[in-house]
């Protein structure tokens, strides 16, 4: 296993642990540091509140899904106390080689059990109520309808008559919406609020709101003739070509990816790009990768989604920067930066030849922008990412530009998904990636201006990548 | 002409999104589009499509409406977003590169976002996030370089201090461009703060460049910094000019940067009569000590002469304190005609001393006298000690002690000087903490005086600790013994500083009195007079010095502590191990 200082970093629950567990390794906590025969389990004693030393360790047995235990009472995992010891062993220090105690021997039994009866359970095939489902789909639909009738409402009314009572009405609609099973309706309805109610520039507001109507028109169409094809079928089969049932708010789950063979056998993976956010709409916090896939060349995102009243249980996604491997990655329906997912990952150090891989799929300017404007034309989506190589980065006037081949785009830092400045640091990188490189671009229409600007995110050389955005 | 078209009905469209969707039935701006967009559609089809929608809202009746706006803006907008403009024209000028060499050393977003909320947001225990950021090495990120800028501008000044003394620093001149645009556009402290730090990282040349550039200006803190950037030569033109200034931080900055001029010479001994009379001084003895010819020091002491004479013969007190600034200004010289005119004055110190203040002077000829005798305590000559000696008075020996010191032997200091321990206490401590602190200007820098084996018995039957840890010799076994008598007494509020001293003193058994210290700190009882000895002994403690056998054995102590005082000795010395690392893994 490598455990560095980056895993400790991705394996946090949340930035405050790894404060404190810095603070505990340096301040001389750890009482004792071990390590079993083999090198799968760290184990050790840490000096905690309590009269007894914490005993935390830290079990690689399966290395795709190490297990973190502790004798706190803490909810996190891994705790402050594992993680100290975890950053410990990244630093260096001497760990001794001692026989694995008792207790943890008896709960890796019953993790091995665990492990054969969840493959037991998901080599099952899953039974699927379908008078329920029908149901399901019925609501949803009237779901729908209604949505439709509360749209056409407010564009009789215009958006200029709309008064704070309107935002009212759009939060009752948000709620009856989910309780019609459509909680993707209802986050966009909820969007549709906030940028009706929102403290800005009113031209600017009107904007947001336009684009957002254009959505849920766009959401309510496809959503119904989705529902009713697939109320049609016998089988009830879901559309595995589009992402329009995520859209209208599906939890996916990974068996029922499976059994639609939305799946890819070994994939490598390397993430390019990493946001946190907070979705007010969503009432979430947000945690968006987006990833390269090695094997096929595609741009996939990961999203973890933390409810904001139990955020701090749930564990907080992080960067990553190792090359990310798994026997199975699900993949979600839809053909432009779909969503991935997976059950067990392990990792390894990128290398040169990965960083010459990912090189190796990126586009020509042309055709990203290509791509980029037939994804923006569907109002479902505001921004397109892709790889791109250029020849060179410059300015013309006080535009910054990047220029592939014959052809330009202006970078520009509201034209991506990202509030970070990441033009200015163009300046700032080291002079060998100002050309004959590749960087992850976020495209994004310019309102009034009817141009496309590009916002650089990831710089990718022979021999780094180099992150411009959190 | 077609795109044009279709960008105005956007326009409309959108006109009637805000409006309501019935007012589209029959619209006049949006069926004088129908046509244009209808000849388009002949050529290609969309365009007729996009007529047909327009058509079909224009003739909507209030219920349909909407529908029909909206599939109309959805066409429409979905057009356009194929039609966006991404080109740009003219000469591409290369990015130029930083010479930064920032780090690619990945840290994880989670790390990273903790430091940019601390910042960028307001609320207590930032600066504690950016110290531990900055120790960590994560600023060396070029991600959080525009932030750090920006952190210049907070409103906690500690955290903006800190910004522009420690991190931003570390990047270089690459960061000049930024601070300069952000200094023409702001005004305030922040701008104080982007001046130093840019005075900091530019060239000599440059910064004479700025400096005279920004001595106009109107806030008082930017010429104030600017007058303390003039050093170095070519600028003493602008330095007058500073130096008459309205505001005297300005005055202060510009005398302080006069004293690298040599050329300021003149113009520094004119202003020495007058109300900067205290910073001309002070800057001229600066200028002094760095060596001038003795005719220009004669000529100097000449117009002191000329002040002296006058004091004495028209008895105005006022003028002491110019004759005092005077005295002062050539104590820099320490050759020639700077000592001899202060024995000069020094020989007519009774004369002086009974010259009463003068209604608009604040010294009277007693505070001359004294810090006359200060000036000759500290001049290093012979003749000045002679007059000193002549008026000993053991009950305020300091100045006589000082300058004996300088130009006598050990033997001579103790045996003169060693009755004032038998005195009154307040006499004692003055004497002790004269030699222990050593902080007091009279005397040399610690190393360079060497003092009589005697005064360590002497502290030692007297129970003089401070005196003793500071004597203390490795070879003085009577002296080691009670030094280790009190170390190892962990109720003893001193037994930190005789710990310290005993290393300072090069004794070899000192780290297993450390070990036996936090050994019995662990069983110990803790008052909170040792609890307040421990954080002082924490405070001064020289980790750094110990080995790695050492640190790791005292380590091993201390980490089977418990206790705040006991966690800290912990967290200093894995601290210190930390360093270690990270300074071994760096080079």
């Amino acid at each position: 296993m490598s455990i560095d200082e980056a895993f400790v970093d991705s394996a946090a629950p949340n930035a405050a642990a790894l404060t404190k567990a810095r603070k505990l390794a340096r301040g001389g906590k750890l009482l004792a540091r071990h390590q079993d025969a083999d090198g799968t389990l760290i184990f050790g004693e840490c000096a905690g509140s309590g009269k007894q030393a914490y005993r935390p360790s830290a079990d690689f047995q399966d290395p795709s899904n190490p297990v973190y235990r502790c004798t706190c009472p803490s909810r996190q995992f891994p705790c402050k106390h594992t993680l100290a010891l975890l950053y410990a062993f990244a630093s260096g220090e001497a760990f001794t080689v001692a026989d694995v105690p008792e207790d943890i021997a008896a709960k890796r039994a019953k993790q091995v059990a665990r492990a054969e009866n969840r493959k037991a359970r998901a080599a099952k095939p899953k039974k699927v109520n379908k008078r329920a489902l029908a149901k399901k789909i019925d609501a949803q639909l009237d779901g729908l309808a209604t949505l439709e009738t509360l749209l056409h409402d407010l564009m009789r009314s215009g958006l200029g008559a709309i008064t704070a009572k309107t935002a009212a009405v759009l939060e009752k609609q948000a709620k009856q919406l989910g309780d019609a099973y459509l909680p993707g309706a209802q986050y966009a309805v909820r969007q549709l609020a906030g940028a009706l109610g929102a403290d800005e520039n009113p031209e600017a507001a009107y904007d947001h709101a336009i684009a957002q109507l254009l959505r849920i028109a766009t959401l309510c169409k496809r959503g119904v003739t989705y529902l009713e094809a697939r109320k049609a079928d016998p089988e009830l089969t879901p559309d595995t070509r589009t992402p329009i049932a995520a859209w209208l708010g599906h939890a996916w789950q990974l068996s029922e990816l499976r059994a639609l063979e939305l799946f890819e056998e070994n994939a490598e993976l390397v993430q390019l790009y990493f946001r946190a956010y907070d979705d007010l709409a969503r009432r979430e916090r947000v945690e968006l990768g987006v990833w390269l896939n090695l094997k096929s060349g595609a741009l996939q995102q990961t999203l973890n989604y933390r409810p904001h009243r139990a955020e701090r249980f749930m564990k907080e996604a992080s960067s990553f920067h190792h090359v990310r491997q798994t026997p199975c990655l699900y993949r979600y329906p839809g053909e432009t930066l779909p969503r991935v997912r997976w059950d067990e990952a392990s990792e390894r150090p990128l290398d040169p030849r990965d960083l010459a891989t990912l090189r190796s799929h990126a586009l020509d300017l042309s055709a990203a922008i290509k791509a980029a404007k037939g994804r923006l034309k569907d109002p479902l989506y505001e921004t397109a990412f892709a790889l791109v190589r250029y020849d060179q980065l410059g300015r013309v006037g006080d535009a910054t530009v990047l220029q592939s081949g014959d052809e330009r785009i202006v970078l520009n830092d509201d034209a991506g998904c990202d509030p970070m400045e990441t033009v200015a640091l163009l300046e700032l990188v080291d002079g060998a990636l100002h050309r004959n490189q590749v960087a992850l671009l976020a495209f994004r229409p310019q309102a009034g201006a009817h141009s496309l600007h590009a916002k650089p995110l990831t710089l990718i050389s022979e021999a780094q990548i180099v992150r411009l955005a959190l | 002409m077609t795109i044009a078209a279709l960008r105005e009905t956007a326009i409309e469209l959108r006109r009637l999104t805000i409006a309501g969707s019935p007012l589209a039935r029959g619209d006049f701006r949006l069926k004088k589009l129908v046509p244009v967009l209808q000849q388009t559609g002949k050529k290609a089809a969309v365009f007729a499509t996009i007529a047909g929608a327009l058509e079909t809202l224009l003739e909507s009746p209030k219920a349909q409406s909407a529908q029909h706006l909206l599939r109309a803006t959805t066409l429409v907008n979905a057009v356009l977003a194929t039609q966006l403009k991404h080109r740009v024209e003219g000469e591409l000028v290369p990015l130029e590169a930083a010479d930064l060499h920032l780090s690619n050393r990945p840290v994880a977003a989670k790390t990273m976002r903790e430091i940019l909320e601390a910042l960028s947001s307001t609320g207590s225990g930032r600066l504690e996030v950016i110290v531990e950021g900055h120790r960590s090495g994560y600023f060396r990120d070029l991600r959080l370089m525009l932030p750090a800028l920006r952190a210049l501008d907070d409103r906690y000044s500690e955290l903006a201090e800190f910004m522009e003394q420690e991190v931003l620093p570390t990047y270089g001149r690459a960061i000049l461009p930024h601070l300069q645009r952000a200094f023409a556009q702001e005004k305030g402290y922040a701008q104080v703060r982007r001046l130093r730090l840019m005075l900091r990282l530019l060239s000599d040349a440059e910064r004479r460049a700025l400096c005279i550039e920004l001595a106009e200006s109107d806030v008082l803190e930017v010429r104030a910094a600017a007058a303390g950037g003039l050093t170095g030569g070519g600028a003493t033109k602008e330095l007058f000019v500073l130096a008459k200034d309205r505001a005297h931080e300005v005055r202060a900055a510009a005398y302080g940067a006069l004293a690298t001029e040599p050329d300021a010479l003149d113009f520094l001994a004119k202003a020495i009569p007058t109300q900067d009379g205290q910073l001309a001084s002070t800057a001229l003895a600066t200028l002094l000590a760095q060596g001038v010819q003795d005719p220009v020091t004669q000529g100097l002491a000449e117009q002191a002469d000329a002040y002296l004479a006058n004091v004495l013969e028209r008895k105005k007190a006022h003028h002491l304190r110019k004759l005092l600034h005077w005295l002062r200004a050539l104590a820099g010289d320490k050759r020639g005609p700077g000592i001899e005119l202060l024995l000069r004055v020094a020989a007519q110190r009774a004369a002086l001393s009974k010259l009463p203040a003068a209604v608009k002077a604040d010294i009277d000829g007693r505070h001359f006298v004294e810090r006359l005798d200060e000036l000759l305590a500290t001049c290093g000559d012979e003749r000045a000690t002679e007059m000193l000696l002549e008026r000993l008075n053991l009950k305020a020996p300091r100045h006589a002690f000082e300058a004996s010191v300088r130009t006598r032997n050990p033997a001579f200091v103790y045996d003169t000087f060693h009755a004032v321990m038998a005195r009154k206490r307040r006499d004692r401590e003055l004497l002790s903490d004269q030699i222990v602190c050593g902080y007091d200007e009279g005397l040399p820098p610690r190393g360079e005086v060497a003092w009589d084996p005697r005064w360590l018995d002497l502290a030692i039957a007297r129970n003089d600790r401070q005196l003793a840890f500071m004597l203390l010799t490795a070879s003085h076994g009577p002296a080691i013994q009670y030094a280790e008598d009190i170390a190892s007494d962990p109720k003893d509020h001193e037994s930190g500083d005789a710990l310290l001293a005993l290393r300072d003193a090069g004794y070899a058994r000192w780290s297993s009195l450390l070990d036996r210290r936090i050994a019995a700190q662990r069983t110990g009882r803790h008052s909170t007079k040792t609890y307040w000895s421990d954080q002082r002994f924490l405070e001064s403690f020289p980790f750094d010095a110990l080995s790695d056998q050492e640190l790791a054995d005292a380590e091993a102590h201390a980490a089977k502590m418990k206790g705040s005082a006991e966690a800290q000795y912990t967290t200093r010395m894995a601290e210190e191990r930390f360093r270690r690392r990270t300074s071994t893994k760096g080079s």
